[in-house]
């Protein structure tokens, strides 16, 4: 569904410096592949996600989505951030509803899929409250709601549970699972936490930071549905020391 | 949940609600109230046991005492009043599309900032009088002067304003394809009220004041021209006494606009 081949990206800085933030990576997606990409901040991830999504020109290869030349925003994706970034103006329903009207649509034609949504994250009944009056966790579910109203094949993440606490995350990371099974999505899911990474994933992508800029690609053949129980089997620990290992290497730090 | 915490009297003064100031206990509301009457009083009896005369100092009863009888206050009062309305509202229609233009593009805001600051740092009381002569006399060169004084705080804190959406916001937007009016008018626009209004409550106040510049420099009607009058003719009461008008009106009129913002905004102060 989506291929990156031999795709760099160097910005320029302010001072006329180079930096490269992305070099050389090649990448296959499938279509409902759940990939998650890992490493220390500052490795290029949140540069690849929004190359993949045509919102950063890249500097040299090329990328493919459907089979056509990626060369700026596609409207078929939607997007989480480490922010539920909901607008507090509006009511929880008119956020999960803003990508419609941005589209032109009619609000009236996606109203019940927007209950449906909200149904899914287990946020019944909280559409009409304010942002305000919902915890960081529930903010964050609506703003799932939000990537998902227009039904676009590919979500990307980028470290949408990194605001939230321990408890909350790992709850969070196996909702999103059901979510992922139900709905039928490509996922894209930026982390700096191996473990979430892993419980996650299809693949992983292990990325570090200059000087070495390793972009491995793990697969995970772990069975599914994942449920937090994943965690303590062997087979998981083996994936996790195995990137873990990559990472620290190269004298990186992801947690 | 988080919900606005209630301060132990659960109540707000409508003061402390309308400024966005914490709420405070009974206490630390009465403390300045007090205070205030406390000097007044004292203000009141050192006048009086020194027994100053009242074109130096004149005591709170002459200030008004001044006023008993003076019918013509009230005229002057409101010319004042729509001087500084009529600046203010010019600065609302010139500061907002100003702020807009600043927010498009660095190119433009780089452009507009430098001039924007010069006209800032010009000294008003300089200006008025070859206003004066450009625009003659009349009310045109009080509302410009008041246009003047107020419009910067409006350009800057609404530019402020519109910048202040996360990037990721914007670019969430752009990837559905919106187009720039719609980035404004969904996102930056209402985002831009709270600093937009705090702009507002700044520029009120200060139109106040370039009002009275400009009656200062010419003028035969207004607050202004009577503070001008009266202090020539040695009536220093009167003087306090327009004084004292001019400060009823900003005060007032900063409500008015700290209610409109409570109103409008709802939303604000309750986190993201
Ligand atoms: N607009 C930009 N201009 C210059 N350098 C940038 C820009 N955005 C990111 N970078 C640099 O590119 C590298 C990768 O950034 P980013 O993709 O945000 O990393 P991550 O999301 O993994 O933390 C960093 O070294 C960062 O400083
Ligand atoms: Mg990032």
């Amino acid at each position: 569904m989506i291929s990156l081949v031999d795709v760099s990206k160097t910005y320029e800085g302010k001072h006329a410096e180079k930096v490269l933030a992305v070099k050389s990576i090649n990448l296959d997606v499938q279509e409902r592949e759940f990939i998650t990409i890992v490493g220390p901040s500052g490795c290029g991830k949140s540069t690849l996600l929004n190359m993949i999504v045509g919102l950063l020109p890249i500097t040299s290869g090329k990328i493919l989505f459907n089979d056509e030349l990626v060369v700026g925003p596609r409207k078929d994706v939607g997007m989480v951030f480490q922010r539920p970034l909901l607008l507090p103006w509006r009511n929880i329903l008119q956020n999960v509803l803003l990508p419609i009207e941005i589209l032109g649509r009619s609000n009236s034609d996606y109203q019940e899929e927007a209950l449906k949504l909200l149904e899914l994250v287990g946020l019944s009944g909280f559409e009409n409250k304010s942002p305000w009056e919902l915890s960081g966790g529930m903010q964050q579910r609506a703003s799932i709601c939000r990537a998902l109203i227009h039904d676009p094949t590919l979500i990307i993440m980028d470290e949408p549970f990194g605001a939230l606490d321990a408890m909350t995350r790992d709850e969070m990371g196996i909702e999103l699972l059901r979510i992922w099974q139900e709905r039928q999505k490509t996922v894209l899911f930026v982390t700096h936490s191996i473990r979430e990474a892993v419980l996650l994933a299809d693949k992983v992508i292990v990325l570090t930071a200059r000087p070495c800029l390793i972009q491995e690609i793990v697969k995970i053949d772990l069975p599914r549905p994942r449920t937090s129980d994943t965690e303590f089997t062997t087979e998981y620990d083996t994936y996790v020391k195995e990137i873990r290992k990559m990472i620290y290497e190269c004298g990186g730090k992801a947690s | 949940m988080n919900q606005k915490p209630t301060n132990s009297s659960g109540r707000e003064s409508l003061f402390s609600k309308i400024v966005n100031l914490p709420k405070g206990t009974i206490q630390n509301r009465l403390l300045p109230a007090i205070t205030f009457i406390i000097l007044i009083i004292l203000w009141e009896l050192v006048t009086k046991v020194a027994d100053l005369p009242v074109w130096l100092l004149p005591a709170p009863s002459d200030i008004v005492k001044s006023l008993v009888g003076r019918n013509d206050m009230f005229m002057h009062t409101w010319v004042t009043f729509y001087e500084t309305i009529l600046g203010f509202l010019l600065a609302i229609l010139i500061g907002v599309p100003l702020a807009v233009l600043v927010n498009s593009s660095p190119l433009i805001s780089n452009t507009i900032y430098p001039l924007i600051l010069i006209t800032q740092s010009i000294p008003k009381v300089a200006f008025a009088p070859i206003l004066l002569i450009w625009v003659g006399y009349g009310i045109v060169p009080k509302i410009i002067i008041a246009f003047l004084v107020a419009f910067f705080p409006v350009v800057i804190d609404t530019a402020t304003g519109l910048n202040s959406p996360s990037p990721e916001l914007i670019n969430l937007a752009r990837q559905l394809n919106a187009s720039k009016i719609q980035i404004y008018t969904k996102i930056r626009f209402p985002s831009a009220l709270p600093h937009f209004f705090s702009g507002l409550k700044v520029a009120i106040t200060l139109s106040v004041i370039g009002a009275v510049i400009g009656e200062f420099v010419g003028s035969d009607v207004g607050l202004g021209y009577i503070v001008i009058m009266a202090t020539s003719q040695f009536k220093t009461p009167l003087s306090f006494a327009a004084m004292l008008l001019l400060a009823l009106m900003g005060i007032v009129l900063f409500f008015v606009i700290a209610l409109i913002e409570k109103l409008s905004i709802p939303w604000y102060g309750r986190g993201e």
